[in-house]
């Protein structure tokens, strides 16, 4: 074992690092943002909503019918011979992560906001506030905390998927890994390194989710 | 009182399906100001569907209910502007977990009349304080009874001063020991002149407190009168068997 050869590539990784989190943190607020968005709509009655109703839904069955890898790929490479522009690996990244996880967690807001008793609305409006305002007030924080474990473990599986831009040659952990190998000729030292900050991120990630949810519980 | 018969709530030939399910069959019924209206009968006659229709929380399959005269089916009608005239009352209380007791009183005034912090935050004490809960302000509904969690939903509904409270089977969620101080809290509305409907099944305090009893079975009104002559004087078989059984 010769860890000292990784050490002057230590500056690389801490670079990957930051790459990695950026992807990670971009496409988990798209993730989020959309997610909620789309949960809404599959549980929406209203008009307008009613039309979008089928694609929300042939929408997640294509993210989770579809590797992310072949995503990736149409994304990067097949949709600018098509728009005749191509993306940056940023752009196309964060779409197929950010899509993927609002595909994912649309799910977990759509089954958290049913599992709050319909009581809660019907107690809002009864007393004659609008029914949108009663779901961001009463309903969505209370479907937050019943949720937020499903959505730690998909913020977990975001930061893990990322390592798969380095497909892209964005220089990630992964791919930093990858380029240690190609230039010191040894596979264990770099691999086991990327691993272990892998597991130290989604320590830490699971801490602060931790100490949320302990928050958000005050009130029960 | 009797003199002055000003109509607050006017419901004509109701009919309500829930699929095939036929649940009121041509409910006709008046409540006038400072009325204390009982509806009882067996369950699943549509009791609490009638209460439900009187503020669209179920929307009627026909039929028209009127509130100070306007029409709450109509497509025009400002249903949420309607509802804040209504204070309603459910059997599983309905407080926002989410909120302290203080958070469930003032969030419907504040968002919906735009009144401040302070004036509401003055009245919920003045409510709380009626309600014997002044202490409990700060507390989340968790920490509360279920007698003091639905003491704390009146004072909710209280907050929007309404013209008119629908109490859809306020203590059927209780113990006994906690329906008493739920009651008393009703009784004292009552007594003040507050017009009110009542799903119940607690036939002493229905006798005590109503003006009128309507009797509904099969989802059609069987009887519909005085409360003394109601509980007296019987019209109907089933009503009589009803109160046979029950009293």
């Amino acid at each position: 074992m010769k860890f000292a050869k990784i050490l002057p590539y230590m500056g690389m990784f801490q670079n990957g690092v930051i790459m990695t989190l950026k992807y990670t943190a971009l496409s988990l607020v798209l993730g989020i943002i959309l997610g909620l968005l789309i949960g809404i709509v599959k549980l929406s009655d209203g008009k307008v909503c009613k039309i979008f109703k089928p694609v929300t839904y042939a929408f997640t069955a294509i993210f989770r019918g579809v590797p992310l890898m072949v995503m990736l790929y149409l994304v990067f490479y097949a949709t600018p011979q098509v728009l005749g522009f191509p993306l940056s690996a940023l752009g196309a990244g964060v779409a197929v992560f950010g899509l993927n996880t609002a595909a994912m967690t649309s799910e977990v807001f759509r089954a958290g906001i049913v599992s709050v008793p319909r009581g809660q609305t019907e107690a809002a409006i009864a007393l004659g506030v609008q029914k949108r305002q009663a779901m961001m007030d009463i309903v969505i924080p209370q479907a937050l905390k019943s949720i937020l474990p499903a959505i730690v473990n998909e913020s977990i599986s975001l930061l893990k998927t990322t390592s798969l831009i380095s497909v892209l040659g964005v220089a990630d952990i992964m791919r930093t890994s990858n380029l240690v190998l190609a230039q010191t000729y040894t596979a264990f030292e770099p691999f086991i390194f990327a691993a272990v900050i892998y597991f130290i991120l989604v320590y830490i990630l699971t801490f602060f989710a931790n100490m949320l949810e302990r928050g958000l519980r005050k009130g029960d | 009182m009797k003199g002055a018969c000003v109509k607050v709530i006017e419901i004509k030939e109701l009919y309500k399906n829930f699929g095939k399910l036929e649940v009121l069959k041509g409910v006709s019924l008046t409540i006038e100001k400072h009325d204390a209206v009982a509806i009882i009968g067996p369950s699943g006659g549509g009791k609490s569907t009638l209460l439900r229709c009187i503020n669209m929380l179920e929307v009627p399959s026909s039929g028209k209910v009127l509130v100070d005269g306007v029409d709450m089916t109509a497509k025009d009608t400002n249903i949420m502007r309607m509802r804040q005239k209504c204070g309603m009352v459910f059997q599983d209380f309905n407080l926002f977990p989410n909120m302290t007791v203080r958070g469930n009183l003032i969030y419907a005034p504040m968002k919906t009349k735009n009144e401040s912090m302070n004036s509401c935050v003055d009245r919920a004490k003045e409510l709380l304080d009626k309600v014997g809960l002044l202490s409990k302000l700060d507390e989340y509904p968790r920490k509360l009874s279920g007698g003091q969690k639905q003491r704390v939903a009146i004072a909710r509904a209280l907050m929007m001063e309404p013209e008119y409270m629908l109490f859809d089977e306020p203590t059927s969620a209780l113990d006994p020991e906690m329906i008493k101080e739920v009651l008393n809290v009703i009784r004292d509305l009552a007594k003040s002149g507050m017009t009110m409907a009542i799903v119940t099944h607690e036939m002493n305090f229905c006798r005590d407190v109503s003006n009128k009893v309507c009797f509904l079975d099969h989802g059609v009104i069987m009887e519909n009168s005085a409360t003394g002559e109601f509980y007296s004087n019987p019209k109907t078989d089933r009503a009589k068997e009803f109160l046979s059984k029950v009293m």
